[in-house]
């Protein structure tokens, strides 16, 4: 047995498993469909996830490992930051922000993740 | 059907020793293969359940799951409730976000251990705790020296109080609160090979470990629970594998039962009751559970334990689960499952002091074993 994800993409795997199954993935994302690319700086590829309405898709990017190639991905939204960003929770993110160690197109990213993590519990 | 106690009163009841008006039921919870088996059945949550759910703000996270907990009430309270009534299940608080370890370049969860996350090669995600982390006294101490960083926050154990009185006040569902106790807080990071070696070689070491976590995580997320004031507070803390305990009774005296007994005294100075969910035979420490005044012991899989000797030695104690997951819950049939809680009903429930429901997290046993046992509960379990 070979596992599809690990890691970030497995947990925002299991978030979008979760809603699919309980068909919510439309309730808590009313303007889909979706398309999301996110990139732990620390722990490439980047992942691209793409929600409608009664499915999703995660997929990795193996060619996508540095914040710089993001801009050539067509995306609705897409995120780059590190492990240990992400792990200071909102307050750090935001911070990070305002440091400029958080490469994102669309604030909104934040919204479909902090949903995704209160999902994931 | 209009049943004469609430559940909380009925819970309470049990544990206080005296007998309700019907045997209560109880649900650990249940992993993602549970919930998809789930919702492939016939039982899974409509979309009628699920505006009401919604509306009532109930989640749907694994392993707690109080969506599908839900979904087995009577239908005075869900609509579509399968009738199947579950009285008391079980949220444990978190104590905040991973941290890093320079000496293993790697991070770590609050008790020093490595937590995966994996998507199986058939799309089912799987949680859990992969391996100690803290190998080395150089892991132990920089991790020591996280005191800050591991700190529990007050915002995570208020929401899930708020959840409990929700499924209290909407689903007559009673939710014990709590967290992991010191073993496996312990162990979890250090592993069992350095609980045993230090346990034997560098006693006063382990203990500062242990009484590190104590002062840094445990007391003050106990704190920070019964300031919520739960009714029922529930810690787990896996003491035993299938024919006695994980580590000699003496090492359990030593180390684990004085920080358990500080858990127990802080539920009591609250006014809550204590269960301890703890897997495997327990034979060894039952004395020491009614010592510290533990009011009722869960998980006591049947082929484990001598649970009519429990019953008959130590009535102080209310019995908890009690029906094999995984076995019996697994591979028998409906009609078997009947018989079985009707038999275990008969045997540990005469006298009250009983509280059934499957020994662990339900993981991929068949649903409809699931209804048939919380089913038979119901049938059988009237005084």
């Amino acid at each position: 047995m070979c596992p599809l994800f690990e890691g970030f993409p497995a947990m925002i795997y299991s978030a979008l498993w979760i809603l699919r199954t309980f068909r919510r993935l439309e309730k808590v994302f009313p303007n889909l469909p979706l398309k999301v690319v996110v990139l732990l700086t620390d722990s490439p590829p980047a992942f691209m996830v793409r929600v409608d309405k009664q499915d999703f898709e995660i997929e990795l990017l193996e060619d996508i490992e540095d914040p710089k190639d993001l801009d050539n991905i067509e995306c609705d939204e897409y995120l780059a930051l590190s492990t240990e960003i992400l792990y200071k929770g909102p307050a750090g993110i935001r911070d990070a922000i305002a440091e400029g160690k958080v490469k994102l197109n669309n604030f909104e990213i934040l919204t479909v993740l902090a949903k995704l993590l209160g999902v994931a519990g | 059907m209009t049943e004469k106690m609430s559940a909380l009163e009925r819970i309470l009841t049990v544990l206080e020793g005296k007998i309700p008006d019907r045997v209560p039921s109880f649900c650990l919870g249940g992993d993602f293969d549970f919930i998809d088996k789930f919702m492939k059945s016939p039982f899974a949550l409509t979309d009628e359940d699920m505006k009401q759910l919604d509306k009532d703000k109930v989640s749907y996270t694994p392993p707690f799951m109080y969506a599908i907990i839900a979904k087995f009430s009577p239908p005075e309270i869900l609509p579509g409730g399968l009738d199947a009534k579950i009285d008391l299940c079980w949220r444990t608080t978190g104590t905040g976000l991973p941290i890093k370890l320079e000496t293993l370049n790697d991070y770590v969860i609050n008790n020093g251990g490595y937590f995966k996350v994996v998507i199986r090669d058939e799309g089912i995600p799987h949680w859990w705790f992969s391996g100690p982390a803290l190998l080395k006294k150089e892991n132990i101490e920089e991790y020591w020296s996280k005191a800050n960083d591991l700190r529990p926050s007050q915002d995570s154990v208020s929401n899930f109080a708020k959840i409990r009185r929700n499924m209290l006040k909407k689903y007559d569902i009673v939710v014990s609160q709590g967290q992991p106790g010191p073993f496996e807080n312990c162990i979890f990071g250090i592993g069992h090979a350095n609980f045993a070696r230090f346990a034997r070689k560098d006693p006063s070491y382990l203990q500062q470990h242990i009484e590190f976590q104590w002062e840094t995580m445990e007391e003050p997320l106990m704190k920070m629970i019964m300031k919520t004031k739960p009714e029922v507070v529930m810690c787990g803390d896996d003491y035993g594998y299938n024919i006695g305990l994980q580590m000699p009774a003496e090492h359990w005296r030593k180390f684990i039962k004085p920080i358990l007994a500080n858990y127990v005294k802080m539920a009591h100075d609250g006014g809550a009751k204590f269960i301890l969910h703890s897997c495997g035979n327990l034979h060894e420490i039952f004395p020491d559970f009614v010592e510290i005044g533990i009011d009722g012991v869960e998980s006591l899989k049947p082929k484990n334990n001598d649970l009519s000797m429990y019953r008959e030695k130590y009535p102080e104690i209310t019995l908890v689960g009690t029906i094999d997951d995984s076995e019996m819950l697994n591979y028998e049939s409906p009609e078997s499952v009947r018989n079985s809680v009707k038999k275990s009903i008969q045997t540990l429930g005469k006298k009250g002091g009983y509280i059934p429901g499957p020994t662990n997290f339900l993981l991929d046993q068949p649903p409809e074993n699931i209804v048939a046992l919380y089913k038979a509960i119901q049938e059988f379990g009237k005084y």
